[in-house]
């Protein structure tokens, strides 16, 4: 019973059977479909790389790569923060431990319309509450439907506030095996909190840290509702991140050649982020293997 | 050991602010959806109002098909959550009792894949899709939502069932049992909370899921956060009241259960836990 | 135990069996007769056809054919981006579409059904009585594939209550006065508060295009040629400028939708605008605005410089054509049509005429009850010679019109100057545009 039989090769096969359908496949054929200019009506037909330099050659490609470079590392190291410092607090001492960790993971549950929705009323100009509050201290108001670094501030925001609950379980769940002798230990030499913290917990919990961080880049990449039900883009469409732009090419210019380049562009460099993490969790993966 | 005085009210208060800024929106949108439709924008804003039912009433008139897309949602997360934890489980106890090449690469594309986001794999998929027919269909989203959750789970299901102790195994196999009940009777029951904290990411997924909804589907599948967004855009106005009643039924469900469900959550993920 | 798992088993396969019968979608005409027809489009179609006031088109029908009528609505991009997405399936749910004919073009057609010919075999009534240029609109090679349902002609909306508080009697006879006016009428009134003088739709050209042509200038002429850079068009853009830097546009305006001006103007949050002139009931619905009575419509004129000395001559309005089409996937289309027979008859015409719809039928504005029940109709009926589409229908309208729209935000916010943006937008279209 040690030893891999057939039927061990059945039991991963619907796991790798699904991602192979789902997700392999179709992002291998998305390079072909790059290389095709087609719409609706029309058979397709082949172009070579006039996709790649129409939107290598389009500003708003440019703007819409910046965007979602600074949008997702926003997000990620925003969560990262605040989901470190909600696991913190919570593994040491507070009142109501299992109501603040149930409002805690709260936001986790709310689909990114309804975080839209709450934060609009929240940021109606004039009459939301926040606007109406900071206007009434004289601080200006966050205009997102002008102001596109407000617009991408916002949306990082719900990211944040929607997905930082994930961060603080699994950094919650890591700081709790943190074996208590060697806090003692530490606390006996006659270590401080911070000493404490740096030296024990957060070298033990930089495992979760990286994982925690490997599925948010993945996730946060993929923003999407976040931005088009509040600025669809815009204005002058400087608040698009790729996700958006390919969105609008595919189903408003029905250009469906441009917006495969788009997304392949997006799997490179998806890719191409992650990989350092990659290389670092193949090791690990093989040396637990051996 | 509980900290002094000082750092007890210090931490208290933090642990305060951490919850209103998780809770409040949530808290406004619940319970404004209550409050009389002239009433909901007023300034400065008040939390002491009569309440009214007026908006659900409205919903149920001007929006009669948004129950029948909550029942929708409910059957799209019940098949997602299903398939997901069947195949999670399967290669979880593969990946947890045996070592090999081949199966450290399996799992190793598995974390790959998951790096692709999913707006890429919907234009390769749309004329697949619409070959096959099961354009807007429950069937499709299932199958979507389980893959995207496959590989999360399956490395949850691995790391709890490491855990067992193979001796438990050995001891069925050496009363005769087959595979298949030492799945049933020794893997299943006492991996149970790592199905439960497996289960608990695809199902959130699931019931909140927009994006691949809003492509996929156009009225017998669709479900409830997309007709939440189509609320949000209607020609009188958005109708605010309207909207947070809907956007309230929609939520309340999900985040009973993730509050209820924390406790296990989070001793399944530190027992089961994060060596990497 | 065994008992239990076989349970559990018979449990577990009656559940997989539920999921399974759900998951699949039978086609409904394999099931026998279709029990609903299901119509995609703006939610002010389903206003107008199905609305109180002037009574419901559907109705006599569906009792007649004992079907149901399913609206499903959403923004005027969306409706369009969903109905070509449905259309391009090999199994349609969409028994009728209603398109905007600026989204349109050769390349969509083809994945609709040619109603020419569908006209010729069974056809709608007095057919010559709806606009030549409506039908044209909406035809594509030859293949007329919609049939006009709306026009939505802009007409210029004011605020009666807002003039009055700050001293103005009479409307304005010229966009210079418009101009004027937007910043008296920029104010906080006596409750707190803030009154924006004018609110734009900004999603696309439709509205802003009312404001260049009245200022003489064109966007693109019927024959593809890009003016927009030209003197009045220019002149436009630095209005609506010169309005967001003094605060007469709301800061948020970008990202106004037809939606959102429609709820300012609601709300009195906006004083002045450019919309259709059916939207005078939505306006003045005592259940939905907060200034019943108070909106009125007017034709939008012309600059007094572009007038040729003609005191209040009104501007060529923008105008648009809603039409319903057939998509070649959709399973029904013997009903669709007959719907589409009952919804552009004489009768629907005037009902939905009533409840705000521009008619596509010069007759219905003879009709008494039109003219008594839809007051602003004889002003439509006056621009309606004149009035001209956003722009000339092709395959990249779509990204010329974002194009348009882009630069001319860049200039509002200042990255350019209006001069700049249109010669910019000029260059970014020539090269879209079909080569004739």
């Amino acid at each position: 019973m040690h030893r891999l039989r057939p039927v061990h090769y059945l039991m991963i096969a619907p796991a790798q059977l699904m991602l192979a359908a789902v997700i392999i496949l179709p992002a291998a054929s998305l390079l072909w479909l790059s290389l095709e200019r087609f719409t609706y009506g029309r058979s397709p037909e082949f172009v070579g790389l006039a996709n790649y330099a129409y939107i290598l050659a389009d500003r708003a490609f440019w703007r819409a790569t910046l965007n979602t470079f600074l949008v997702v590392n926003v997000v990620v190291y925003g969560e990262l923060l605040l989901g470190l410092g909600m696991a913190l607090l919570v593994a040491g001492w507070i009142p109501c431990r299992r109501l603040v960790v149930s409002a805690l993971l709260a936001p986790y549950a709310i689909t990114e319309v309804s975080a839209v929705v709450m934060w609009r009323y929240m940021l109606e100009p004039d009459i939301g509450m926040i606007n109406y509050a900071l206007s009434a201290l004289g601080l200006g108001q966050i205009d997102y439907g002008g102001d596109p670094t407000a617009a991408l501030g916002v949306a990082a925001v719900m990211a944040i506030w929607m997905h930082a609950p994930f961060t603080f379980l699994i950094l919650y769940a890591a700081l709790l095996t943190v074996p208590n002798e060697l806090v003692e230990a530490a606390r006996v030499d006659g270590a401080g909190a911070w000493q404490v913290f740096r030296h024990v917990k957060f070298r033990l919990i930089v495992p979760a840290i990286l994982i925690a961080l490997l599925f948010r880049y993945i996730t946060a990449m993929r923003l999407f509702a976040e931005i088009w039900l509040l600025t669809e883009g815009g204005p002058a469409r400087m608040t698009e991140v790729l996700a958006v732009y390919l969105y609008r090419h595919a189903f408003k210019y029905h250009d469906f050649g441009v917006a495969a380049a788009t997304g392949f562009a997006m799997l490179v460099l998806s890719l191409a982020i992650a990989m350092p993490y990659l290389v670092q969790m193949y090791r690990r993966m093989l040396r637990d293997a051996a | 050991m509980r900290p002094r005085p000082a750092a007890r009210a210090a931490r208290a208060l933090l642990a305060a602010l951490a919850v209103a800024w998780s809770a409040f929106p949530i808290l406004l949108v619940a319970l404004s959806s209550f409050k009389e439709g002239h009433r909901i924008f007023e300034t400065p804003p008040s939390f002491v109002f009569v309440p009214t039912l007026e908006h659900y009433e409205r919903l149920w008139e001007k929006w009669p098909d948004f129950f029948a897309n909550m029942a929708n949602s409910l059957a799209v997360t019940f098949g997602a959550t299903l398939l997901t934890v069947a195949t999670a489980t399967l290669g979880g106890y593969v990946h947890a009792r045996f070592r090999s090449r081949l199966l450290t690469g399996a799992a190793f594309a598995m974390i790959v894949v998951r790096m692709l986001p999913p707006i890429v794999v919907t234009l390769p998929l749309f004329p697949v899709v619409n070959w096959l027919r099961i354009h807007d269909t429950h069937l499709l989203l299932v199958g979507i939502y389980a893959t995207f959750f496959v590989s999360l789970s399956t490395w949850i299901m691995k790391a709890f069932i490491e855990r067992i102790p193979r001796e438990l195994e050995e001891a069925a196999f050496v009363d005769g049992a087959g595979l298949r009940q030492i799945l049933r009777r020794v893997i299943l029951p006492l991996s149970a909370n790592g199905i439960f904290a497996a289960s608990v990411f695809v199902l959130v997924y699931s019931w909140n899921e927009y994006f691949f909804a809003l492509i996929f589907t156009t009225r017998a599948a669709k479900t409830a956060p997309l007709v939440i967004s189509e609320i949000l855009s209607t020609v009188e106005g958005v109708d605010w009241g309207l909207l947070f009643a809907a956007a309230t039924l929609q939520l309340l469900p999900i985040v009973v259960f993730v509050m209820a469900a924390q406790r296990y959550v989070v001793a399944g993920l530190a027992a089961g836990s994060v060596k990497g | 135990m065994q008992r239990n798992s076989l349970a559990r088993r018979r449990l577990g396969a009656a559940a997989l069996g539920a999921i399974g019968a759900s998951a699949v979608r039978a086609p409904a005409i394999a099931q026998g007769r279709p029990t609903k027809l299901t119509i995609m489009s703006h939610a002010v179609h389903r206003a107008v056809a199905t609305g109180a006031k002037g009574g419901d088109s559907t109705a006599a029908w569906r009792q007649r054919t004992g079907l149901d009528v399913e609206w499903i609505t959403f923004s005027v991009e969306g409706v369009h981006e969903r109905v070509y997405r449905e259309a391009s399936l090999a199994d349609g749910n969409v028994d009728i579409a209603f398109l905007l004919e600026r989204y349109g073009g050769p390349h969509i057609a083809t994945m609709f059904e040619d109603l020419g010919e569908w006209q010729k075999r069974d056809p709608i009534e007095h057919f010559d009585e709806i606009g030549e240029g409506m039908k044209a609109a909406h035809t594509y090679r030859g293949r007329m594939i919609a049939i006009p349902y709306r026009h939505a002609t802009h007409g210029f909306f004011f605020n009666r209550t807002f003039m009055g508080e700050r001293g103005i009697a009479v409307p304005p006879r010229s966009l210079e006065e418009i101009a004027e006016l937007a910043e008296r009428l920029t104010y906080a009134r006596g409750d707190g508060t803030r009154v924006n003088g004018y609110a734009l739709s900004m999603d696309d050209p439709s509205a802003m295009v009312d404001l260049v042509r009245a200022f003489g200038g064109e966007f693109i002429t019927p024959d593809y040629r890009v003016v927009c850079n030209e003197p009045g068009a220019v002149r436009a853009a630095t209005l609506v400028r010169d309005w967001y830097r003094k605060g007469v546009l709301a800061r948020n305006v970008m990202s106004f939708k037809t939606e959102e001006v429609i709820t300012a103007m609601q709300q009195g949050r906006a004083a002045m605008t450019n919309q259709p002139f059916g939207r005078f009931v939505n306006y003045n619905d005592p259940r939905q605005s907060k200034f019943p009575g108070a909106i009125d419509v007017v034709t939008l004129p012309m600059a007094a410089a572009a007038s040729g000395g003609v005191a209040g001559r009104p501007a060529p309005a923008k105008t648009s054509v809603w039409a319903m089409a057939i998509p070649r996937n959709a399973r029904n289309k013997e009903l669709s049509w007959a719907l589409i027979k009952e919804l552009s008859s004489r009768e629907s015409t005037i009902r939905a005429a009533v409840n705000g719809n521009g008619p596509v039928r010069a007759s219905a504005y003879d009709n008494s009850e039109v003219r008594q029940l839809a007051p602003w109709s004889d002003f439509e009926k006056e621009v309606l010679p004149t009035a001209r589409l956003v722009l000339p229908g092709f395959e990249n309208a779509a990204k010329a019109m974002d194009i348009y729209m882009e630069e001319l935000q860049r200039a509002m916010l200042g990255q350019a100057e209006p001069q700049q943006a249109m010669d910019a937008v000029k260059a970014r279209i020539e090269p879209l545009l079909p080569r004739t």
